[in-house]
């Protein structure tokens, strides 16, 4: 705040201005001294009696030091010179912002830790930045019901987080919990500016970070996000592998099923040729059994034996005799009978 | 010379009067009190803003603030109920309602600091170490809030003697010593490093549950497949076999003819080595016997 005032300097010009126009009793002195002190006397009076109010500012005229009025329109001014009456200006209509856990320098975020670490409900420690954002509400209790408005609302600011964050749970505080536990600092800071009346409204408070305290506490509460990852890519992974595998198997069955219901098919099938086949020839055996019976016994010898060795063997006596009836048929003949082991066997 | 004597008279006079005037009027603003001193007795108190008389030279006016002030508590240890130790920071808001009580036993702002110091230090660390850990991080104990208990206190202590009336006692931070908070700290690492492992070793356990059961379904479905398969085939077999049996039934002899000679066919292909006595009918009517 900018108060207003005249200042000390004034006084001082008028105590030096009657010391040296006193022990000088010349005439053009005294004169001349008149002169100087009504001009300082005025210039004190213009300076004092004109002021101006910017657009952002509202002020407080004081009347032999009584709040009188409130100047908010914007523009210059008249009042009584000093010490009659004073103004304070204050930019008050200008939305202020207060930073907790950390300040702003020349662009730079500089981190408080005393400020921003506190203990939670279940006694973990963790780091929270907020804003409060703020300008003046009632100019009357901003000025003089509170010593330094700015030291109560940090202070009460301060202490509605933590006492808020000491009612949570770490993990609430970090992850969902932070919309409710804006709301409610908020509604406790309101509470505790109307119990002090610092005359300050503040229009909201929001947080920049709850997270937990940097360095290696940071980094394990990272570890743990890695890992609820990888949790989810190895479930994902393993999806993957059932995706795979299931509609294979469930393609293989329905193959399986195919290949049996072909084979079913071609069995009854076969099964109807052979027996179509049975019944043609059965049809004419019925007319001739012995002959028909004859005859296929003789095809099929006649469709078997040609390829065949054949040897015929005489078991009537102790040795097995046989006649090698290809080698008769091929080129040298010997009708030896030679005598192996037992019958069926064969070179 | 007479004349510029006389002016000389007047100026002086004149300047006297300005003097005297000025030394005997004092101003009382918003948000203060004015207490009037007669050789160091306070006589009246000035509280509402304005202008006022006093006797010049014999009266002086001292200030002291109406305003509510802070003050912030350096922090305090304390060792809880539950013997945890922890730092506390409190601030205090405070105003001057009795100038003159005040004046008498504080003289001045900073002294009243001091009392409160003194009053808020002694509360919190009694009232605190009367309660659990975990009251003091949530300012609620079985009783009602921390802070309006401590507020109360201390408004009693200060307000009858000195003339300070205390509108609220906070608790604004709670802090650990370092070496307990280093150990907090570790404790919070452990609690993730297991919270780590846990999702790491749930992610393998769902991998294995999710594999083993895509494979049991795998090999379900293929075993069903078999078995229908099987069953298939076996109701062709015995639909052929019916077939067979309806067709062969009409001449049993004459099937076992057929199908010897059939399979021989089969089972004589190639270049088969044939045994025959010598007296089957073949080798007989081979030979001409």
């Amino acid at each position: 705040m900018n108060i207003f005032d005249g200042g000390p300097s004034f006084k001082e010009d008028q105590n030096d201005s009657k010391k040296t126009l006193h022990p000088i009793p010349t005439k053009w002195f005294v004169r001349g001294g008149a002169l100087f002190v009504s001009i300082l006397i005025l210039i004190w009076i213009v300076s004092t009696s004109i002021w101006i109010v910017q657009e952002q500012e509202q002020a407080a005229l004081l009347t032999f030091g009584r709040y009188t009025a409130t100047v908010d329109q914007a523009g210059l001014h008249l009042k009584w010179p000093y010490p009659i009456q004073q103004v304070i200006i204050v930019d008050a209509n200008r939305t202020k912002r207060m930073t907790v856990g950390y300040r702003e320098q020349n662009g730079k975020v500089v981190a408080i830790p005393e400020e921003a670490l506190m203990i939670t409900g279940d006694e973990n420690i963790v780091s929270a930045d907020a804003v409060v954002e703020w300008r003046v509400g009632d100019l009357e209790k901003y000025l003089f019901n509170v010593s330094d408005p700015e030291a109560f609302l940090r202070n009460a600011a301060i202490a509605s987080i933590r006492s808020v964050i000491g009612s949570v749970k770490l993990d609430y505080a970090i992850t969902e919990g932070k919309t409710d536990i804006q709301g409610r600092v908020k509604e406790k800071l309101n509470e505790l500016n109307t119990l002090y009346g610092t005359g300050i409204l503040v229009l909201d408070l929001k947080f920049q970070d709850i997270e937990p305290p940097e360095g290696e506490v940071q980094l394990a509460f990272k570890a743990v996000t890695n890992a609820r990852e990888e949790k989810n890519t190895k479930i994902n992974n393993a999806t993957k592998y059932a995706n795979d595998v299931i509609p294979k198997a469930r393609g293989d069955a329905q193959a399986m099923l195919e290949k049996a219901e072909g084979e079913k098919k071609s069995r009854i099938l076969n099964a109807e040729g052979d027996v179509a086949k049975f019944r043609a020839i059965y049809a004419e055996y019925a007319k001739n059994p012995a002959i028909t019976k004859e005859r296929l016994i003789l095809e099929t010898l006649e469709a078997v034996l040609p390829g065949a060795q054949i040897f015929i063997t005489d078991t009537s006596g102790d040795t097995v005799k046989y006649l090698p009836l290809h080698e008769l048929t091929g080129a040298k003949s010997s009708n030896t009978t030679t005598s192996t082991s037992k019958g069926g066997d064969s070179r | 010379m007479k004349g510029r004597y006389v002016i000389g008279v007047f100026l002086g006079l004149g300047l006297m009067a300005i003097i005297l005037v000025l030394s005997s009027l004092f101003i009382t603003r918003e948000g203060e009190y004015k207490v009037v001193l007669k050789f160091g007795q306070a006589v009246r108190i000035v509280s509402d803003p304005g202008i006022q008389w006093k006797m010049p030279f014999i009266e002086t006016v001292i200030t002291l603030p109406k305003r509510q002030l802070v003050y912030e508590s350096p922090p305090t240890p304390i060792l809880t109920r539950d013997k945890k130790p922890i730092l506390v920071d409190n601030y205090t808001i405070w105003r001057i309602t009795e100038p003159t009580k005040f004046l008498r036993t504080a003289q001045q702002v900073l002294s009243g600091e001091q009392l409160i110091e003194n009053a808020v230090y002694n509360t919190v660390r009694r009232k605190l170490s009367e309660v659990d850990y975990s009251e003091i991080i949530s300012e609620q104990t079985v009783r009602g809030n921390l802070s309006e208990e401590i507020t109360r206190e201390v408004y009693n202590l200060l307000f009858e003697t000195y003339g300070i009336s205390v509108t609220d006692v906070r608790i604004k931070r709670t802090d650990l010593p370092e070496e307990n908070k280093a150990s907090v700290y570790n404790r919070m690492i452990s609690d993730r490093q297991s919270m780590a492992t846990k999702y790491l070793s749930e992610g393998d356990e769902a991998y294995k549950k999710i594999t083993a059961q895509a494979d049991r379904t795998v090999r379900e479905t293929l075993a069903a497949a078999e078995a229908d398969a099987k069953k298939i085939i076996a109701e062709g077999e015995q639909e052929a076999a019916r077939i067979y049996n309806e067709a062969y039934s009409v001449d049993p002899e004459f099937y076992t003819l057929y199908r010897t000679l059939e399979s021989y066919r089969s089972t004589l292909s190639g270049k088969p080595v044939i045994v025959m006595p010598i007296d089957s009918p073949y080798t007989r009517l081979l030979l001409g016997k």
